[in-house]
């Protein structure tokens, strides 16, 4: 167990240090010379890693292992598959949480305070990280059972791309921010945003409590039904088509 | 067919499909946009300029990378390493042959748009600059391309890292000062707006550059941008030998093109924050009673100011009433100290109103009484014109109209009173429209008094003239109203009394795109003669930044600008410094959270008034002040 831990490590870790990097020295940059305003810097910052840490992370686990042939090595070791995709899994969520939380605390050590409070910068990452972890489970579903990265990439971006276009024909409730505007009338949030990743960008203040714990429920049981099934993929043979 | 000849002609059979595809995109496409222009308006004009310049440097690349990796890849080049062949000429052959392919490509669409238009269009720059210095990037770009090639071996990653390298090429030397000569963008910029004398003749340093189609000109400094690409051609070929003849080259893999293309994109993101980042400091941010409350105008003098601001405040189902107030303030070190304010009746638009400084709690607004004729043709009417005097004490303002019914006059352009402009010089205050002026005595500031009315030529206003100048429009000469006991400065300084970016001497343009600086050449009695004499084009981060500048103020040899940002919102404020007109250049910036509309104004010690909706902010002075 503990030398599968070691192998996903030393072959994802450097994912890892790519993301933390970017994300964190991005947040540095824009905050540090204050090319925008803050909340307009940390908004570009958190939808960038919500939209690429998932891909980054749910299709170099299985596929690429498939494309290289070591999966079925894998499978021959005395260990139960759903081990080794629990490891997978849990690499995936520390590829796609840890850059994000890395990133918060560069951006809380140069502008916490300063045009946002501090809990509120906080609040803002924790919401991606939410947002990201549901994009990831349906990246990582989506994509177990495919042959090479390539393809896992392309259905990895598909799946964002889907998720990006619903909820564009939602209503998303209107963020109150450190911006001074005339806002515009609050609308309720359309029920169907209840299983939309992205809806959790929104703060529970803005869309209402109670809709963002039932989407927080909903996408939660979304989630254990797709690892579920991916958890049962996983462990088929390779195949020249996947899914 | 000796070897040369041979290698020649299996570079130019392999390279030839991109050779005709460059051609189609940039001679054919154009071509054909040029004849859909003669269906529809008549006129047969070539527009190629715009994809050279766009996609130029990717052709480049593209070529640079396509022409290597196919001769470099497994078997192929084993069976070319073991021709009776000297690999340094089959490189040498190879790299001057694409090079040729780019280079032709892209240089005549440019010399076709040259020739067959008549007339001149600037859609980015002009098409004889672009071919007089670009060729120099497309070249090193083909290098880039080429040597990476070489290294990796790999049509995409080979394209992935000279793309990054591209961004570098372009960006960086606008960051770092001692790059500066590298700069694409300078280089085009000294040839394009060179220094003339005071009498408009070039200075004797600049010569007519040897190897442009039409005049353009360059002087010696200028020459450092070409020897600096040749340098890093020169470098690219040495290495790409190199790495041939050692046969050496790079495993490139996913790490590499992550970190290649992250590498890139953080530079370029960082080369964007040293163009655009913020180096004011918000000093001050005072809110209004109301939220809904936004500034319309601003007076200041020394350490105090007037600023009036309009509410409109709206009663279902479909009324509402504007609510008009005006703030006198003092100008403290902490910033601006807003004093009680004065309620103003909804009278009059408040705008283009007289402020003195000695005289703070007085404003005089013109205006026009309307007399409808028939009430079923509402352009039948007469009009007078009026003066109101507002005394700002107390809560509510106290107001005396001063109305001129014996100057009826039937509307029409020539008449008009409809727009005028108001005048203050010592104790003479003119009301001013097209065809009259109205002279008032206000030693007595609280009663003005008629001293005379005349009527004068028929001159073109300033909103008959602002919309009909281009940004290519030059000289730009305005006619000056004769108005009597006013000098000539003063007549031009009250026609455009409306434009906030006349500074004295030189008026600025602004839009996405540029900046163009007006100088003042020839003030007669009659005109005023304005010449461009300088140009500041907006990099594409800084449009990308803030664009579509909403509102401009020039002061003191500085043009304050507010935008909007294009992505998401807040308000940026660019500060450009305009002393020298004919290089007009940006020198501060600072990002608001405001996403509302910003208007700027200097303050006396170079600080900055921002006047928003709801909100004034106060911003330090730049530092070159």
């Amino acid at each position: 167990m503990r030398s599968l831990l070691w192998k996903e490590w030393r072959e994802q870790s450097w994912k890892l240090v790519f993301g933390s990097l970017i994300f964190a020295a991005f947040a540095f940059i824009g905050l540090h010379a204050r090319i925008v305003a803050d909340e307009l810097l940390l908004q570009w910052v958190c939808f960038l890693a919500m939209a690429l840490l998932p891909i980054l992370a749910s299709t170099g686990l299985v596929p690429a292992e498939r494309d290289d042939g070591t999966l079925d090595t894998l499978f021959s070791l005395p260990i139960a598959p759903v081990r080794i995709f629990l490891i997978k899994a849990s690499m995936g969520v520390l590829l796609t949480a840890g850059p994000i939380l890395i990133t918060a605390a560069v951006s809380l050590l140069i502008a916490g305070g300063r045009e946002m409070s501090s809990a509120g910068i906080v609040g803002f990452y924790l919401r991606t990280i939410i947002a990201a972890l549901s994009l990831f489970v349906w990246m990582f579903a989506l994509t177990i059972s495919l042959p090479t990265e390539t393809r896992a990439s392309l259905i990895a971006m598909a799946v964002l791309i889907m998720w990006i276009l619903i909820s564009l024909g939602l209503d998303h409730p209107v963020e109150h921010s450190v911006f001074h505007a005339t806002a515009p009338p609050l609308e309720s949030p359309s029920y169907v945003s209840v299983i939309d990743p992205l809806f959790f960008m929104a703060s529970p203040q803005n869309a209402g409590r109670l809709i963002w714990l039932a989407a927080a429920a909903v996408q939660s049981i979304i989630a254990a039904f797709l690892l579920f099934a991916a958890s049962r993929l996983f462990a088929r043979p390779t195949s020249a088509e996947g899914l | 067919m000796n070897q040369f000849k041979s290698l020649l002609w299996k570079e130019w059979r392999e390279i030839r499909v991109f050779f005709f595809i460059a051609l189609f995109v940039f001679v054919v496409l154009p071509l054909i946009g040029g004849l859909e222009d003669f269906v529809q308006h008549g006129r047969f004009e070539v527009v190629a300029s715009i994809w050279t310049y766009f996609l130029g440097g990717v052709l480049a690349i593209f070529i640079g990378v396509g022409t290597v990796v196919r001769d470099l890849n497994g078997p192929l080049e084993d069976f070319w390493r073991s021709r009776p062949l000297s690999v340094t000429r089959w490189l040498i052959v190879k790299y001057f042959v694409g090079l040729v392919v780019v280079i032709f490509t892209l240089v005549v669409p440019l010399a076709i748009e040259l020739l067959v238009n008549k007339t001149k269009i600037d859609v980015v720059i002009p098409p004889q600059l672009i071919m007089a210095w670009h060729p120099f990037v497309w070249a090193v770009l083909y290098s880039v391309g080429f040597l990476m090639a070489c290294l990796l071996r790999r049509g995409a990653h080979a394209a992935m890292l000279s793309l990054a390298v591209m961004l570098l090429l372009y960006f960086l030397p606008e960051v770092l000062p001692p790059l500066h000569h590298l700069s694409v963008t300078w280089v085009v910029q000294e040839s394009q707006f060179p220094r003339q004398d005071h009498t408009g003749k070039l200075l004797p340093y600049y010569h007519a550059l040897p190897w442009a189609l039409r005049n353009v000109v360059f002087r010696p400094l200028q020459l450092q941008f070409a020897a600096g690409m040749l340098i890093l051609c020169l470098i690219a070929v040495g290495l790409s030998l190199l790495v041939i003849r050692r046969d050496t080259h790079i495993e490139s893999g996913r790490r590499t093109i992550y970190w290649s293309i992250g590498g890139a994109l953080l530079v370029l993101f960082a080369s964007a924050s040293f163009q655009v980042a913020s180096n004011l400091t918000l000093l001050q941010s005072t809110s209004l009673p109301n939220a809904d409350e936004f500034v319309s105008d601003v007076r200041i003098a020394q350490d105090h100011g007037l600023l009036i601001t309009n509410r409109w405040q709206a009663s279902p189902p479909d009324h509402g009433e504007w609510f008009h107030t005006a703030y006198p303030f003092k100008i403290t070190p902490a910033g601006v100290q807003l004093e009680s304010p004065v309620s103003l009746p909804d009278k009059s638009y408040y705008v283009g109103f007289v402020w003195r400084p000695e005289h703070p709690n007085v404003i005089y607004v013109p205006g026009v009484v309307r007399i409808n004729k028939n009430p079923d043709d509402p352009t039948d009417h007469d009009d007078y014109p009026k003066l109101t005097v507002f005394v700002l004490n107390g809560s509510a303002a106290q107001v005396s109209e001063l109305e001129f019914k014996e100057f009826t006059t039937k509307d029409s352009m020539a008449s008009s009173w409809g727009r005028h402009s108001l005048f203050a010089a010592g104790d003479r205050l003119y009301l001013i429209s097209t065809s009259h002026v109205l002279i008032f005595d206000i030693a007595d500031p609280l009663k003005p008094h008629l001293l005379s009315n005349q009527t004068i030529p028929y001159t073109p206003n300033y909103y008959q003239w602002s919309g009909s100048i281009s940004e290519d429009t030059d000289p730009v000469i305005f006619p000056l109203q004769q108005i009597p006991g006013l000098s000539a400065h003063d007549r031009l300084a009250a026609w455009m009394s409306d434009w906030k970016t006349f500074d004295g001497e030189a008026f600025y343009r602004e839009n996405d795109n540029r900046i163009a600086a007006y100088h003042l050449e020839q003030l007669t009695d009659t005109t005023a003669t304005f010449r461009k004499a300088g140009r500041y084009d907006v990099t594409p981060v800084q449009r990308l930044f803030g664009s579509g500048a909403a509102y401009a103020t020039a002061s003191d040899g500085f043009l304050y600008s507010t935008t909007t940002s294009k992505i998401g919102r807040g308000i940026r404020l660019n500060v450009f410094d305009v002393r020298d007109p004919q290089r007009p250049h940006p020198i501060a910036h600072f990002a608001l959270p405001e996403a509302n509309e910003s208007i700027p104004y200097r303050l006396p010690d170079g600080r900055i008034l921002l006047a928003s909706r709801g909100n004034l902010y106060v911003v330090s002075a730049p530092k070159s002040e």
